[in-house]
């Protein structure tokens, strides 16, 4: 399964955007399948990226995170955003 | 009172002299003081100037501060023609309702350069959608030709700013902000009148130097329960810092600079609300990637990304 989030647009800073993802993120991990997220061109707010993949890490915790959740062609500011969003939502 | 703008009030490098002459306008709030005129006698007017000279009349309009000012309007709206703001600018000297234009704002470019407004608006969702895409899309393809590897870096920096100011500057729903750059540099800039940093981050601190100084400061926020991470400003300057760029934040009574590797944090006359300025060179074989790839820590969170 495949989220691409270049549909939601090349950049994503809102929290209607960010809580839009998140909840097609959730609905699909209800299948039970791993989760490609591909971040083609896509540029994240540390605030979205908190607010979608911090939450979702604390709740599924590391080990679930890593094997649902697998980013893809993300680049080093998507990823440095995705790192920051996390770190701050497990240091809350 | 005349208040006299010319070509050695405008410029980056003046924007202390711009601001000393406007800022009494805050202290006119709903005193519609008669008697005023403005004469814009500059040549030529930088983004940041025109910006700063837009929001002290917007903020003259919205508050009452001035009875029916003068202004020598055929120079103004010479100058910001340049940058497609200038109807609105028109509305504000008059003191006419301006919200509507705001929509009309629109990027150019020309065979050397482009200009890029947009306004920030927290009410208007259709700003904000169009800022994710139409927006930092023009900016993206201008430079993908140009430098591609660095079109993320300038997409993030607009997100940054775009994000602190429409989740920060909770009391001005009518800020621009404006990019504008060619094949050598880009320079990023917006204005509110909103609730400055130090009045955001620590009102009750009196050491504005420490409180601007922390507001830089990587996981620095005052809306970590409201999901901000408090990275933006620090990031921001960390991209400048490996594109040779300069920084400029105005802040109520301070300055941060950013400028040849160092920073300066000084006293700077009274703006209410923000300044930004941000200037990225266009640079070859950088190793930004490189510098921002060691923040994200692998081990830690055990990430998995594929090319």
């Amino acid at each position: 399964m495949e989220i691409n989030l270049s549909k939601y647009g090349k950049i994503i800073s809102t929290d209607d955007t960010s809580n839009t993802i998140l909840r097609e993120i959730e609905a699909s991990l209800k299948n039970n399948e791993p989760i490609d997220i591909n971040a083609l061109d896509v540029v994240i707010s540390t605030k979205s990226a908190r607010l979608i993949f911090g939450i979702l890490y604390k709740k599924l915790s590391k080990i679930n995170f890593n094997s649902k959740i697998h980013f893809k062609n993300a680049s080093t500011t998507f990823m440095f955003a995705v790192n920051e969003g996390i770190l701050t939502e497990l240091s809350d | 009172m005349i208040v006299n703008i010319n070509n050695s009030d405008v410029g980056i490098n003046n924007l202390s002299t711009l601001i000393r002459k406007l800022s009494f306008i805050f202290n006119y709030e709903g005193k519609n003081v008669p008697n005023c005129e403005f004469k814009i006698t500059a040549t030529k007017l930088d983004a940041v100037s025109a910006l700063v000279i837009f929001k002290a009349f917007d903020f003259a309009s919205k508050y009452s501060c001035l009875e029916s000012p003068k202004a020598n309007l055929n120079n103004i709206l010479k100058l910001f023609s340049i940058y497609g703001i200038e109807n609105l600018m028109k509305k504000l000297v008059n003191q006419e309702e301006a919200d509507g234009l705001y929509n009309n704002l629109k990027p150019s470019k020309t065979a050397d350069f482009f200009i890029a407004p947009h306004p920030i608006n927290r009410e208007s969702f259709k700003n904000k959608q169009d800022l994710e895409n139409k927006y930092t899309q023009f900016i993206a393809d201008y430079y993908q030709n140009i430098c591609p590897e660095l079109v993320q870096y300038f997409k993030t920096c607009i997100c940054e700013i775009a994000s602190n100011f429409l989740y920060h500057a909770l009391e001005d729903n009518n800020s621009i902000l404006m990019a504008q750059g060619n094949k050598k540099k880009i320079e990023i800039v917006c204005v509110d009148n909103s609730k400055g940093i130090l009045t955001t981050l620590n009102p009750d601190n009196k050491d504005h130097f420490q409180v601007m100084r922390s507001a830089f400061q990587r996981g620095v926020t005052s809306k970590k329960d409201e999901f901000h991470c408090g990275t933006g400003l620090w990031y921001i300057e960390k991209i400048a810092q490996q594109l040779n760029g300069t920084l400029r934040v105005y802040s109520e009574d301070m300055l941060y600079v950013f400028k040849d590797g160092k920073v300066f944090v000084k006293k700077s006359p009274y703006w209410k609300g923000s300044i930004f300025y941000l200037k990225l060179n266009i640079l070859k074989n950088t190793k930004i990637d490189d510098f921002f790839a060691k923040f994200n820590n692998p081990n830690k969170l055990d990430l998995f990304n594929t090319q």
